[in-house]
């Protein structure tokens, strides 16, 4: 009987183990393995195609900053990421208010919000290549309307290229957000708003006392959505700009691309995505831990 | 008083809220209409085509191997969805099912992959898959964004069966059910609702992606449909009706999925966000 017992246990214990395996080893080897590689090799001067390398220590790291290319791809990301972040949510939570008050076809709406997110980032950078380009459907716009001096070339110019990139953000992912925040919004007993109705509370008040504050667990995944979208942004200035003009829209992510595949220089590459690892793992665990203090419990 | 004065309100934002919406479906309406204007045509953006012109989409079609481009985006899409599914409502079961610290550090392993973005091991991954011969190839695209996909699946996943009794499966195996046949037959099709939002999240960025295919792929019988648009784009800079052609042949799957799946993708994503 015991025996019995121990051999049942063993073969459960077996299948546990085949269970988590699979999602383990691939889990294991297209994630942990390699950020363990980029750690090793960000401290040495390998080159991907010569077998042997030397260790150079913390060279890679203090090339980092007397490259402009990296300096500039890091101010950039930052000032992207901050703009959308802020924009986003604030953008995504009025949509979100507006959309669970009592209007007519709310369906349509909320689905003509949530299309432009559906489409890859190539098919954006097309689009809003072609309508905001010199000759481009805004441009003609502006000209059909004698607005001659809101005539830009919105890419081209190296002050208005970045401001593109975060309202394209804003259209692309408003609608998104809004659909996480009018989940939150559901979950808000309506005997609240009822409650400080009758004690004479008006509407903008219930919004900052009760809406909100209940709100928070919606706002800390927004937001930590927010970052590290935006701190991972590639694809859209890739394409559309390739970084330009004059590195105006060179990302994190542009600029790891372009010094590994381009330039071949993968000990500086890989210390590069070492760091920003490391500060996209810093920011995500401050942000979800100060933002979920905030949280209050129904 | 105050009741005319909410309705006057009430319009006036409804007409503003109709106006933004229209403004934000316009681009994409945009290229659906560019798309079928000819050459003569296209340079003007404020036109409308004089006839339904089709050879853009004929040009897409021939010589942007429209249809190899789509079997290669099917076959990635669905074997890294089975993968997901599969390996991830597996591992999820196990930690959910057990105590212990072993599986709650398991657990808080996968879970920290979510923090880290994919260009953190992009460049030693592109090495490991040279070195395992898998250039080249979809299984390397199917094996990456399945392995990245993993975290966010075992969350949603575990959180799910930990709502689900566990008697139920007791009853299978006190009955003689194996382990294997006891989650295939009870408990899996419970976690239809999990399966489906896992599904959900991951088709679109799986759909879309551009930057693995962009580092793995190079031959153009393996590759997927955003870096066959962006070839096409690149052979032909100034000639934007077959590149909107093109991209609303890109466009039409997921937007059709969306619009006949609209109940479960706000399902699904709100979800992930709240499991997240």
């Amino acid at each position: 009987m015991r025996s019995s017992d121990k051999s049942l246990k063993r073969t459960k214990r077996m299948w546990r183990i085949l269970f988590i395996i699979p999602a383990l080893v691939l889990f294991t080897m297209t994630v942990y393995y390699p950020l363990i590689n980029s750690i090793q090799y960000s401290f040495t001067d390998w080159d991907m195609s010569s077998a042997t390398y030397n260790i150079v220590g913390l060279d890679n790291y203090k090339h980092i900053f007397d490259n402009e290319l990296i300096l500039s791809g890091m101010k950039n990301t930052a000032v992207f990421t901050i703009y959308t972040t802020f924009i986003g949510n604030a953008l995504a939570l009025g949509l979100a208010l507006i959309l669970d008050s009592r209007i007519r076809a709310k369906k349509f709406l909320r689905a003509a919000f949530y299309i432009p997110c559906l489409l890859s980032p190539i098919v954006v950078s097309a689009i809003f290549s072609d309508i905001l380009q010199y000759n481009g459907l805004l441009n003609e716009l502006f000209r059909s309307l004698n607005l001659d001096i809101f005539v830009n070339d919105w890419f081209g110019n190296e002050v208005t290229a970045m401001p593109m990139l975060i309202v394209l953000n804003a259209w692309q992912w408003m609608g998104y957000g809004s659909v996480i925040y009018l989940a939150g919004l559901q979950t808000i007993p309506k005997e609240y708003y009822e409650a400080a109705a009758i004690d004479g509370s008006g509407k903008i008040k219930s919004f900052f006392k009760i809406t909100f504050p209940l709100l928070m667990p919606s706002v800390t995944i927004m937001t930590f959505m927010s970052i590290t979208g935006g701190l991972k942004l590639f694809d859209i200035p890739y394409v559309l700009t390739n970084g330009g003009p004059n590195s105006a829209t060179e990302t994190m992510g542009t600029v790891i691309y372009t010094l590994a595949f381009k330039h071949q220089r993968f000990g500086l590459a890989t210390a590069v995505s070492v760091l920003f690892f490391v500060v996209i793992a810093a920011i995500s665990i401050t942000q979800v831990s100060l933002t979920k203090r905030k949280e209050v419990q129904l | 008083m105050t009741k005319k004065k909410n309705t006057l309100y009430r319009i006036i934002l409804q007409i503003i809220i109709w106006i933004v919406a229209i403004l934000f479906l316009f681009p994409v309406l945009y290229q659906v209409i560019a798309s079928f204007k000819d050459r003569s045509e296209i340079n003007n953006p404020l036109s409308f085509p004089a006839s339904f012109y089709m050879g853009n989409y004929i040009e897409a079609f021939i010589e942007g191997g429209f249809f190899t481009l789509l079997k290669n985006s099917a076959l990635v899409a669905f074997f890294t969805l089975l993968i997901v599914v599969l390996c991830g409502a597996l591992a999820a079961y196990v930690i959910a099912r057990s105590s212990g610290r072993f599986y709650k550090i398991i657990y808080f392993y996968f879970l920290s992959g979510i923090m880290i973005p994919f260009q953190a091991g992009m460049i030693p991954l592109y090495k490991l898959i040279n070195s395992i011969g898998l250039t080249d190839s979809i299984w390397a695209l199917i094996l990456i964004q399945a392995g990245t996909a993993i975290p966010m699946s075992i969350l949603i996943y575990s959180g799910f069966i930990r709502a689900i009794p566990q008697q139920l499966e007791e009853a299978a195996m006190i009955d003689g059910c194996s382990t294997v046949k006891a989650f295939f037959k009870i408990v899996f099709p419970l976690l239809k609702p999990a399966t489906i939002s896992t599904i959900i999240i991951n088709i679109i960025p799986i759909w879309n992606d551009f930057l693995t295919p962009l580092i793995f792929i190079s031959s153009q019988d393996e590759r997927t449909l955003p870096i066959g648009m962006y070839t096409f784009m690149g052979e032909r800079t100034a000639d934007m009706g077959p590149i909107f052609a093109f991209s609303v042949l890109v466009c039409i799957i997921p937007v059709t999925l969306f619009l006949f799946m609209q109940k479960y993708f706000y399902k699904g994503i709100a979800a992930g966000a709240v499991k997240g």
